[in-house]
C-alpha cells in the first residue's frame, strides 16, 4: 500500500514535466465529490490515500445538510490529511495548492438521507502542482457524525477533502489498442465461471 | 428515411441461416456503414433484426471493445458484435433461440487517480448490522482482499463479467435457458439455448447482462438490444403494412477517454447523478437507437408503429412527442385489446411501450424525457432532449387501430398466497464504502431461497417502498398484473395503474406499495424447466447490483416432480 503512495507522489512529481497543462474543462467535466469522499473515513480500515486530479480541474463537493448547515470559510485553517493514518507528514514535502472558490449552492434532497434536508454544493478549481486540502463546515457542529452522514469516529469539526494536483487525468487502458479487440484474454483471474 | 424494412431483414435473416452464429463482422459492417458516424440531426438508425429462419434463431454474439463515433464524441465501450445497441433478433411463439456469448471483455475505463479501495468495509448485508466495528488493522485485510480477487469479486473483475438476460421472456430461468446465476468470465463462452412458447404474447423484448454486481457498469457501455416476438397483433390491418420503427433509448456513461468508469459508483445531485471513488470527470450521453439526437420522418397524417424501450440503468424516461398524441397498443411486450390515447408514456428503467402516433401538422417537433423526480437524489432529474419528429412530405391518411388483440387472461384461479416485501436502501455512506439496498432486510444471496411457490398457481404479492427513491421491481420470466397502488404523490400524471395491463416491471410510489397478482405458469417448455430457480429485483440497477434481488424458486406444478 506505501507503494501506492511512492507512485502517485513520483506520479504528482513527475507531472511537473508535463508540457502544458490542460485548457479549463467544461462544467460538465467536473470532478464530483460527496460526503464518502471525505479523507480516511473509518471504513477505509487506515488505507486511505488522496487522489489526483490535473491541474485546470473543476472540483464540486456535495453534502448532505440542514438542519446543519455547511460553510465555506477561507479564514479557517485547512490542512492535508496525512494518508494512511502515518505519524510522518509525508505531504508537507509538497508546495500547496490554494483552491479558488467559485461558488455554491443547494438542491432540494429530502427523505433522501435521514436527518438532512438538502445538498449543499461548492465549487473549486484547482491551478498548479501539488497538495491540496478544501474545508467545508458543518453549523452549529453537530454532537454526532451521523448528523452530517458520516460514519461513527469522523470528526465532526469538519468535512476535509485533500487532493493531488498536477496528475493529467487516466484510466486504463492508457495506449487505446486498435478497433480489432476480438483477440481472447489469455488471463484467467476472473475466479472459477459458474454454469 | 425509413429503410425498406422487409429487404433488409431479409438480407440479415440469410446471413443468419449462411452460419452468422460464430461470425458477426457482416452484422457489424452493416450498421457501421448504416449512419455509424455523423452529427446530431442524422436521420433515426433503422436497427438490424436477425430473424429466425424454420423455426430456429441461432446467433453469435462477442462481447468486445469497440471505438464509435457518436455525434462528435468517440467512445470506447464494450459493445455486442460491435453495435450499439446489440442485434436485435425477431422469432415466432414455437421458435428456438439459441445464442452463443463469448466475453472478450477488457479493463477499460480503470481510473489511475488512486489505487482501487481494496480495504474499504462496505456497508452490511443486512439491514440491522450492528453498527461497525472500530477499525481492524489494515494488515487483517489482506486475506480478504486475495480471496475477493481469487473469487473475481473486486469491482474492476467484476465489470468485466457477464451473462445474459432476455428481459420479459417466457421462458425457463434454468441453464442452458435464462440463467441469470451464470458467471461469464472474460475468455469464456456460453451456449444458450431458449423455447419460446407456443402462446408467447407478440411485442418488443430486450436482452442485456445480469451478472450481480455489473449490471449498472454494462448497461451504461450500451450493453443492451431490442427482441422482437412476432405475431397477431402484427397481422392487424391498420399495423400491419406501416413504418415499424424499434426505439431504443439507452444512456453512456463515460470519462474523458469516451469509456464507462470502472470503480465504485455513489449517487449525487445536480445533473451528473453519479459519481465515483476515485472521483473522474464524466458526461451522459441519452441515446435513440445509439444516436445523439436524431431526427424521425413521418408524413403529415402517416401513422407509424413505434417500440421504445427505456433500455437505461438509472433514469426514469417520461417518453413525450409535442404536440402529438400517442396511442399505446401494448405495454412490456404484452399487447392490448384496445388502444389507449395518451400524450405521454412513463418509461421507468426496463419497461417498454408500444404505441401508434400520427404525423401533425408539417414542421419540426421535440421527442424528450420530461423532468421527472424519481426520487434521486437533488430532486427532479432534468429533461432529456432524444431527438425530433420531422413532419414533411405530402399527407397521407394513416387510421388508428380501434381493435387489436385479445390480451392474456390471468387463470380463474383462487389465490394461493399473499406474501410481502419491504424495499429499503441506505445511501448515506455512513456504514461503508458505496450504496446498500434490501429486500426484507437483506441483500441479494444467490444461494439463499427468499420465496418458493408452485407452479400452476396465482398469487398475491404487496410491495411495500420504505423509500422515496421510486423502486421499478421486476419479476423474471413470470408478467403481472397490478391490481392496487397506494402513495401516487399529488398531482403526478405519469401513472398507469389499469389493472387489466400486464407488466414485468413496475415502480413503487414514494413511501407507497403495490399489490400484484401473478400467475406462475406450468407450462414452460424446455430442458430442465422445474424447479425453476430466478430472480426478482429493482432494475434501478445501481440498487439491484448492490443487493436489491431476491431469489424466486418455483417448484414443479401439482403432482408433478
Ligand atoms: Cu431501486
Amino acid at each position: 500500500m506505501l507503494a501506492g503512495v511512492v507512485v502517485l507522489l513520483v506520479g504528482a512529481v513527475s507531472a511537473s514535466a508535463v508540457p502544458q497543462d490542460p485548457p479549463p474543462l467544461p462544467s460538465k467535466w467536473t470532478h464530483l465529490f460527496q460526503q464518502e469522499h471525505r479523507d480516511a473515513l473509518h471504513w477505509w480500515n487506515h488505507t486511505w490515500l488522496p487522489q489526483t486530479v490535473p491541474s485546470g480541474a473543476v472540483v464540486q463537493i456535495q453534502l448532505p445538510g440542514d438542519p446543519i448547515r455547511w460553510v465555506h470559510d477561507e479564514n479557517r485553517k485547512c490542512t492535508p490529511t496525512t494518508p494512511l493514518g502515518l505519524a510522518l507528514p509525508i505531504l508537507d514535502l509538497f508546495q500547496f495548492v490554494r483552491p479558488e472558490f467559485l461558488g455554491q449552492n443547494k438542491l432540494p434532497d429530502p427523505n433522501r438521507i435521514d436527518g438532512t434536508e438538502n445538498i449543499y454544493t461548492f465549487d473549486y478549481r484547482l491551478d498548479g502542482i501539488g497538495v491540496a486540502a478544501i474545508c467545508l463546515f458543518p453549523e452549529p457542529r453537530p454532537g454526532t457524525a451521523y448528523e452530517i452522514s458520516m460514519p461513527p469516529g469522523t470528526p465532526t469539526d469538519r468535512y476535509v477533502l485533500t487532493l493531488l494536483v498536477g496528475v493529467p487525468q487516466a484510466s486504463l487502458p492508457l495506449r487505446r489498442p486498435h478497433e480489432d479487440m476480438g483477440s481472447t484474454p489469455s488471463h484467467d483471474w476472473f475466479g472459477p465461471s459458474r454454469h | 428515411m425509413v429503410l425498406n424494412r422487409r429487404g433488409f431483414l431479409g438480407a440479415v435473416g440469410a446471413a443468419a441461416a449462411a452460419g452468422l452464429a460464430s461470425s458477426s463482422s457482416g452484422l457489424t459492417d452493416l450498421v457501421l456503414a448504416d449512419g455509424g458516424r455523423g452529427a446530431a440531426g442524422e436521420q433515426l438508425r433503422e436497427l438490424p433484426f436477425l430473424r429466425s429462419e424454420g423455426g430456429l434463431l441461432d446467433v453469435g454474439l462477442t462481447i468486445h471493445p469497440q471505438r464509435l463515433q457518436i455525434g462528435d464524441r468517440e467512445v470506447f465501450v464494450h459493445t455486442y458484435n460491435g453495435m450499439l445497441p446489440g442485434p436485435g433478433l425477431r422469432f415466432r411463439p414455437g421458435d428456438k433461440l439459441r445464442i452463443n456469448l463469448i466475453n472478450n471483455m477488457l479493463p477499460l475505463g480503470v481510473p489511475l487517480n488512486a489505487p482501487p479501495p481494496a480495504c474499504a468495509v462496505r456497508p452490511p448485508e443486512e439491514e440491522d448490522a450492528p453498527p461497525l466495528e472500530p477499525p481492524p488493522h489494515p494488515l487483517e485485510c489482506i486475506p480478504e482482499m486475495i480471496n475477493h480477487i481469487a473469487e473475481g469479486e473486486t469491482v474492476i473483475q467484476m465489470n468485466m463479467t457477464t451473462n445474459i438476460h432476455t428481459h420479459g421472456l417466457q421462458v425457463s430461468p434454468n441453464d442452458p435457458a435464462d440463467n441469470i446465476f451464470l458467471k461469464l468470465s472474460p475468455g469464456h463462452s456460453h451456449q444458450y439455448e431458449y423455447e419460446i412458447p407456443d402462446d408467447h404474447p407478440a411485442g418488443l423484448f430486450w436482452y442485456h447482462p445480469h451478472h450481480h454486481g455489473s449490471t449498472t457498469h454494462q448497461s451504461w457501455e450500451g450493453l443492451t438490444a431490442p427482441m422482437i416476438v412476432e405475431g397477431d397483433i402484427d397481422e392487424v390491418p391498420e399495423l400491419a403494412d406501416i413504418a415499424d420503427r424499434t426505439i431504443v433509448l439507452s444512456t453512456l456513461w463515460i470519462n474523458q477517454d469516451g469509456s464507462t468508469p470502472s470503480a465504485v459508483i455513489i449517487p449525487t445531485g445536480g445533473q451528473m447523478p453519479f459519481t465515483t471513488v476515485p472521483a473522474v470527470p464524466t458526461e451522459m450521453l441519452f441515446l435513440m437507437n445509439g444516436q445523439l439526437g436524431p431526427e424521425i420522418d413521418i408524413r403529415p397524417g402517416e401513422t407509424q408503429r413505434w417500440r421504445v424501450l427505456n433500455s437505461d440503468p438509472h433514469e426514469f424516461m417520461w417518453f413525450e412527442v409535442k404536440d402529438h398524441e400517442l396511442y399505446q397498443i401494448g405495454q412490456d411486450g404484452i399487447p392490448f385489446g384496445t388502444p389507449r390515447t395518451v400524450r405521454s408514456i412513463m418509461l421507468p428503467p426496463a419497461n417498454r411501450a408500444e404505441l401508434v402516433i400520427r404525423g401533425g401538422q408539417p414542421g419540426r417537433y421535440r421527442v424528450i424525457g420530461k423532468a421527472y423526480d424519481q426520487g434521486h437524489p437533488g430532486g427532479a432529474r432534468p429533461e432529456k432532449e432524444l431527438g425530433t419528429l420531422v413532419v414533411a412530405g405530402p399527407p397521407a391518411n394513416g387510421r388508428i387501430p380501434q381493435r387489436l388483440v385479445e390480451p392474456p387472461k390471468m387463470p380463474d384461479l383462487p389465490v394461493a398466497a399473499h406474501r410481502e416485501f419491504r424495499f429499503k436502501g441506505d445511501i448515506s455512506g455512513r456504514r461503508g464504502l458505496g450504496v446498500r439496498f434490501w429486500i426484507d432486510g437483506v441483500a441479494f444471496d444467490p444461494d439463499r431461497i427468499d420465496t418458493r411457490v408452485r407452479a400452476g398457481t396465482v398469487e398475491e404479492w404487496t410491495w411495500i417502498n420504505e423509500d422515496i427513491f421510486q423502486h421499478p421491481i421486476h419479476v423474471h420470466v413470470n408478467p403481472f398484473q397490478v391490481i392496487d397502488v397506494q402513495g401516487i404523490s399529488e398531482g403526478d400524471t405519469s401513472w398507469q395503474t389499469d389493472p387489466n395491463i400486464w407488466w414485468d416491471t413496475f415502480r413503487l410510489p414514494p413511501f407507497g406499495r403495490v399489490t400484484i397478482r401473478t400467475y406462475f405458469r406450468p407450462d414452460i417448455p424446455g430442458r430442465n424447466v422445474y424447479p425453476s430457480k430466478t430472480v426478482y429485483h429493482c432494475h434501478i440497477l445501481h440498487h439491484e447490483d448492490n443487493g436489491m434481488m431476491g431469489v424466486l424458486l418455483i417448484d414443479p406444478p401439482e403432482g408433478r416432480s
